[in-house]
């Protein structure tokens, strides 16, 4: 049993408040432990603060001397004041007023959080801890009964720079999945105070990851995709799909881009085009085969869905929102369709619902009912017996339990996959469990926080890959990771694959929905999909 | 002192109920609208199921199961059962104690009320009002008796269960504290007058604002305590039952889109012009929310 820590310990003086133990973690079904985290660098730890549990995802500074420590406090308290006022937090002052006030500290969402009960049960993973800091601290620092009371009114932690910077760091131990608030019987929802802590500390300390902000929403804006792909590159990429379209299957399209008017305007995540390619040209092929009136944009801001405002800045979500639509605008096109990408979908079709106002109102919405309608309608022929091998879907947070689509990616699973080949996994549907990369943890790959995000937060999707396949992880039976998201690809990749193995113990290939499409249809001379990419 | 209890500081507390009460609610109602954050499953999907999957804008609902889904929600604390079974127990015993103790002061204030029109269930020889008082006391002590086992209950599993002592704060304790305190200071009223005849006879008194002094210690201790939780409650997360209504409908439940021309959308169109004052690199200074989105950003990076 580790140390216990309570909320008013968080500004001890521990080197490291909360150490992580990965090899004492329990193993997975198959065996696996976590490989020793070690302690991190010595150079990292001169520079940086590693005092929450030994992991850095933000490489905060160390302050240098009492006159940056006082800073670092005034600037969080300034934070905190204007996170809970009309005009800096309009948009989410309501649910954060609620979720700070109503919490009855019943811990029901413990057993719910992913990351808490892989760890080992670390007290600062509660989900409700991080929530419980800035309850204590709002009321110790901004309401009459908590500066007369102090603790007799629970408002018990008193602010030093270390409590500033383990909450920075804290408010990234989470992946934002929700399935907490799905359990709290008030209706309080921890993952929204873990973004609003995140927001804090971006617009008012300037402190998020480097590769979601600096290399990611700046970038994004600056460059037109988050990648820094300019439209020439954009041009350069379509060329290739439509030459990777007839490698696989002896076809020579034409991806239509910018073609003014059209019924669709198709936006992926840029990095789709550059990790796995297949994604895209299976749609282009599909929409292609499908006959729809659809087009790719070139314009900047117009080909990439991504938007990691969401994760972590209003500010920046807004502009980057805005710039996607007006670039759709300009070309004219009826509706936006989103491709495979959770995030994307959710902060452009659902969030974006009360920002796209007047003419930036088009509409909006995710490729898989799209999808659904291409194999129920008939017009592409499909062949389920080409995917006669094992299929596990993935139910991506964002498209599943917080927009729910949950029908259109297995009516599509039943048309193209033979009867007994697709198995749900435990806990599927509204009930999933995150990929362990959301709300950004899947591009932040600075310092030791990868070796903490394959450890703790993927942990449990690979229990869950684990136990959909119970039956057939001999590796002489192909596999397939059917994950409908570009951020939960990535995730496996990293994870599934590179830290757990599972690509090298059970030939287990992960993927879209589109590709899986693309390799039952019936007309194409060789499968799509290969085990020997 | 105890006629100030059990008289002037009961008007105040029920007085700080309903102006506490209205305050809280018009404060919620008052806030500027936010944006969607729903989540699934909502209850009461038709067939099609969320609207995300219809790509249409229609999103009906059976609102019957909403009601069906909250009523199951407060009544038998589905949630908490399905995650915490030993929290579940102590946690509906107190409610329910809290329901039925409600229940039971509805109808003391009727019997009161019947008392000051010459019908008192304690005087009376009818069948009618003695099955009453009968169901009245019943109602009491089965309240009383649910309240205060759940309520230790509860109190025991936050000192016991590390998880749980971890996360309360001293507010924790004293609302549990409190309630159960008050219930077995119910239990001890009901213990000394069976059918809470004096308990209805105060209350008449207070109902025609002529407050009289109560004689026994444990009704003035209930009287008391039911009037400091009746004080406090709009004014912490006792507040809560209130709260949820709009955690539901307002936020977790809210999935219409938003249409041209609507007050919401007037009121975020208002919400739009409000200027940011968030302090970093990438925010335009004093510019509106509207700028802010139009604006590209300084592209510079924040630190580190």
């Amino acid at each position: 049993m580790t140390r216990q820590v309570r909320p008013r310990d968080f500004g001890d003086e521990h080197q490291t408040l909360s150490p992580l133990d990965l090899q004492g973690m329990p193993p997975l079904s198959d065996g696996f432990t976590p490989p020793p985290a070690g302690p991190p660098r010595a150079s990292w730890l001169e520079m940086y603060d590693f005092s929450l549990d030994g992991f850095s995802a933000l490489g905060l500074p160390l302050p240098q001397g009492p006159q940056d420590e006082e800073q670092i406090v005034q600037a969080f308290l300034r934070g905190l004041e204007k996170l809970f006022t009309r005009e800096n937090n309009w948009a989410f002052l309501l649910p954060t007023v609620l979720c700070t006030d109503y919490c009855m500290r019943c811990n029901a969402c413990n057993e719910a959080c992913m990351i808490y009960q892989s760890s080992g049960r670390q007290d600062v993973y509660r989900p409700n801890f991080r929530s419980e800091l800035l309850r204590r601290i709002y009321k110790r620092y901004f309401t009459r009964s908590g500066r007369l009371l102090r603790a007799w009114a629970g408002a018990d932690v008193e602010l030093n720079w270390r409590v500033v910077y383990r909450l920075a760091e804290l408010s990234y131990r989470c992946t934002l999945c929700r399935r907490c608030a799905g359990t709290c019987p008030v209706g309080v929802d921890n993952a929204l105070l873990a973004r609003e802590l995140r927001k804090l500390f971006s617009l008012e300390m300037g402190i998020a990851p480097g590769p979601m902000h600096r290399s990611g929403t700046v970038q994004h804006l600056a460059a037109g995709a988050s990648t820094g792909m300019n439209s020439a590159g954009l041009r350069d990429v379509v060329e290739s799909l439509e030459d990777l379209i007839g490698e696989k299957t002896g076809r020579r399209i034409k991806v239509p881009v910018d073609k003014q008017g059209a019924d669709i305007l198709l936006l992926h995540s840029a990095g789709e085009y550059l990790a796995s390619p297949e994604g895209p040209a299976a749609f282009a092929l599909l929409f292609d085969a499908a006959g729809l009136n659809w087009t790719l944009s070139s314009e900047a801001m117009g080909y990439d869905a991504v938007n990691y405002g969401v994760w972590y800045d209003d500010v920046q979500y807004v502009r980057i929102v805005t710039a996607q639509l007006q670039a759709a605008q300009r070309l004219g096109v009826r509706r936006i369709v989103i491709g495979e990408c959770g995030h994307a979908t959710k902060a452009t079709v659902t969030i974006a619902d009360r920002v796209a106002l007047g003419d930036l109102a088009i509409p909006r919405e995710s490729c898989l009912p799209l999808l659904e309608k291409i194999v129920t309608d008939g017009h592409v022929p499909f062949d389920p017996r080409r995917n006669d091998f094992p299929v596990t879907l993935h139910d991506p947070c964002n498209l599943v339990r917080l927009m729910g689509i949950v029908r259109p990616q297995r009516t599509i699973l039943d048309r193209i996959l033979p009867p007994g080949r697709f198995r749900e996994m435990p806990h599927a549907g509204t009930e999933n469990y995150c990929c362990g990369g959301g709300s950004g943890f899947a591009i932040l790959n600075d310092r030791n926080f990868p070796q903490w995000r394959n450890a703790v937060a993927s942990r449990r999707k690979a229990q869950q890959v684990l136990d959909a396949f119970r039956d057939c992880l001999d590796p002489s039976v192909p596999k397939y990771y059917c994950a409908p998201c570009s951020n939960c690809k990535a995730s496996a990749r990293d994870s599934l694959v590179g830290y757990y193995g599972f690509r090298d113990k059970y030939n287990l290939l992960y993927g879209g929905l589109a590709e899986l499409m693309a390799n039952a249809m019936a007309d194409l001379p060789g499968p799509y999909l290969s085990w020997q990419q | 002192m105890t006629w100030f209890l059990t008289g002037p500081f009961v008007y105040a507390a029920v007085a700080l109920l309903a102006v506490g009460t209205v305050c809280r609610v018009v404060a919620i109602l008052r806030m500027p609208p936010h944006l969607r954050w729903e989540l699934y499953p909502l209850p009461g999907l038709r067939p099609a199921g969320s609207g995300h999957q219809q790509n249409s804008p229609e999103r009906r609902r059976h609102r019957l199961a909403e009601f069906r889904f909250m009523a199951e929600e407060i009544l038998l604390l589905r949630k908490v059962f399905a995650q915490r079974r030993s929290l579940w127990v102590g946690s509906w015993l107190m409610h329910a104690g809290l329901y039925l103790g409600t229940c039971f002061l509805a109808m003391l204030l009727a019997g009161a009320a019947m008392t000051l029109l010459g019908l008192s269930p304690d005087a009376g020889r009818w069948p009618v009002a003695r099955g009453f008082r009968a169901l009245t006391a019943l109602t009491g002590s089965v309240a009383m008796i649910a309240g205060l086992t759940g309520a230790v209950w509860l109190l025991v599993l936050r000192v016991t269960d590390r998880g749980l002592r971890a996360m309360s704060d001293t507010v924790s304790y004293f609302h549990l504290g409190l309630l159960a305190a008050m219930f077995a200071a119910g239990l001890a009223v009901w213990s000394a007058d069976a059918g809470f005849a004096e308990c209805r006879q105060h209350l008449a008194s207070l109902l025609r604002l002529q407050p009289g002094t109560v004689q026994s210690l444990p009704l003035t201790v209930a009287i008391a305590l039911a009037a400091v939780f009746a004080a406090i409650f709009p004014f912490g997360r006792l507040f809560h039952p209130v709260a949820k209504y709009f955690f539901y409908h307002t936020i977790l439940w809210d999935d219409g889109p938003i249409t041209r021309g609507s007050t919401k959308e007037h009121e975020i169109l208002d919400c739009l012009s409000e200027r940011v004052t968030w302090s970093a690199g990438h925010v335009v200074p004093q510019g509106t929310w509207l700028e802010q989105a139009q604006s590209p950003g300084s592209g510079k990076a924040p630190a580190p």
